[in-house]
């Protein structure tokens, strides 16, 4: 499951909708993917704005988290992080 | 301090275009007026949520141009052929016409003057939008540690900022120079091609320097510069990096 065309956009344009989710700011935390394994802050990672927010692994494409904000609240899907720390 | 302003809760409140000013054909800037601003870094968003009459929203995080302590948050906006919130902002907005917004946001793409190393900064089209807010705040301070900007653009009619830029960097702390990649004029004594090794190696701080070092363009030119600071032996720790763009296709 890769994207069909690379994000002309990075993490650092999800900051927003990852800090109302998270009451912080996330672009500096680290975190693993879980499927390639490799790490990286979360400001580098591709994002795809479209209904929701996609978050995928730079290197293998795998879908990290997933956000959709509706009338202030933030369903998160975090599904295809690993060790995600936000002591940055 | 933005330290203060992230531990904030993060909430929409609206903002009053007081001043619209037209950089280049395809690029705006557009000050707002923001009730509590709480204040913001060099390098830090605003997100822009824009309504229309049957209810359907849509958002966008735009870098702001205007330097820390700045009276008004002035966003500058590129269009995006088929964007769905920058051709609005940068056409048919006029002053006194109010949008909510949210932020300041980001803590990764940072510079605040306490970061006395040599500071570094490589854009690429309206990635500019971020380093001009440090290069103005770095002069705003005075501060002691020298800066140098790499800015490509397509032509001189596309460099964003340009008298302002020009005038930076008669200062004798600053050093800016620019790369055009499609079409240069007569005479031109800057750069004609796009950012290579031998460029970067004449134009970027040796990485013997330890300069903090900031990169913000589309997604390949971005790729592109951060590998070649790596080969010359930059620590890729120092590098931070921004990519701007369109909201990137099929997710």
């Amino acid at each position: 499951m890769t994207p069909d065309e690379p994000s002309g956009l990075d993490g650092n344009a999800a900051a927003g909708v990852l800090a109302a989710a998270f009451a912080t700011d996330m672009t500096t935390a680290r975190a693993v993917c879980g499927s390639c394994d490799s790490t990286f802050v979360l400001a580098e990672v591709a994002v795809y704005l479209g209904p929701a927010t996609v978050c995928r692994c730079r290197r293998c494409g795998a879908v990290l988290a997933v956000l959709l904000e509706r009338q202030g609240l933030v369903c998160t899907d975090l599904r295809g992080l690993r060790d995600l720390d936000v002591s940055g | 301090m933005a330290g203060t302003a992230l531990r904030r809760r993060l909430t929409w409140q609206p903002a009053t275009v007081v001043d619209l000013v037209d950089e280049t054909t395809s690029v705006r800037s557009i000050g707002l007026e923001v009730d509590d601003w709480p204040g913001h870094d060099a390098g830090q968003h605003l997100d822009v949520r824009l309504t229309a009459p049957d209810g359907y929203q849509a958002q966008r995080s735009y870098s702001i141009a205007s330097p820390p302590g700045s009276r008004r948050v002035v966003l500058t906006v590129q269009v995006v052929p088929d964007g769905e919130v920058s051709p609005y902002l940068a056409r048919s907005l006029a002053v006194g016409d109010r949008i909510e917004v949210r932020g300041p946001i980001g803590g990764y793409f940072v510079w605040t003057p306490a970061m006395t190393a040599p500071l570094q900064l490589v854009a690429g089209g309206s990635g500019i939008v971020p380093l001009a807010a440090m290069l103005r705040q770095h002069a705003a301070t005075g501060t002691r540690s020298p800066v140098r900007m790499l800015y490509s653009a397509r032509s001189l009619a596309d460099v964003i900022y340009r008298d302002e830029l020009t005038a930076l960097a008669a200062r004798e702390d600053v050093d800016v120079r620019l790369a055009l990649t499609r079409a240069a004029p007569p005479g031109w004594t800057g750069y004609g091609r796009r950012v290579d090794g031998p460029m970067v190696e004449e134009a970027v701080w040796p990485a013997t320097q330890a300069p903090r070092v900031y990169v913000c363009g589309p997604t390949s030119f971005v790729e592109t510069v951060a590998d070649l600071l790596v080969d010359t032996g930059h620590d890729p720790g120092a590098i931070r990096t921004e990519r701007f763009g369109s909201s990137g296709g099929t997710p």
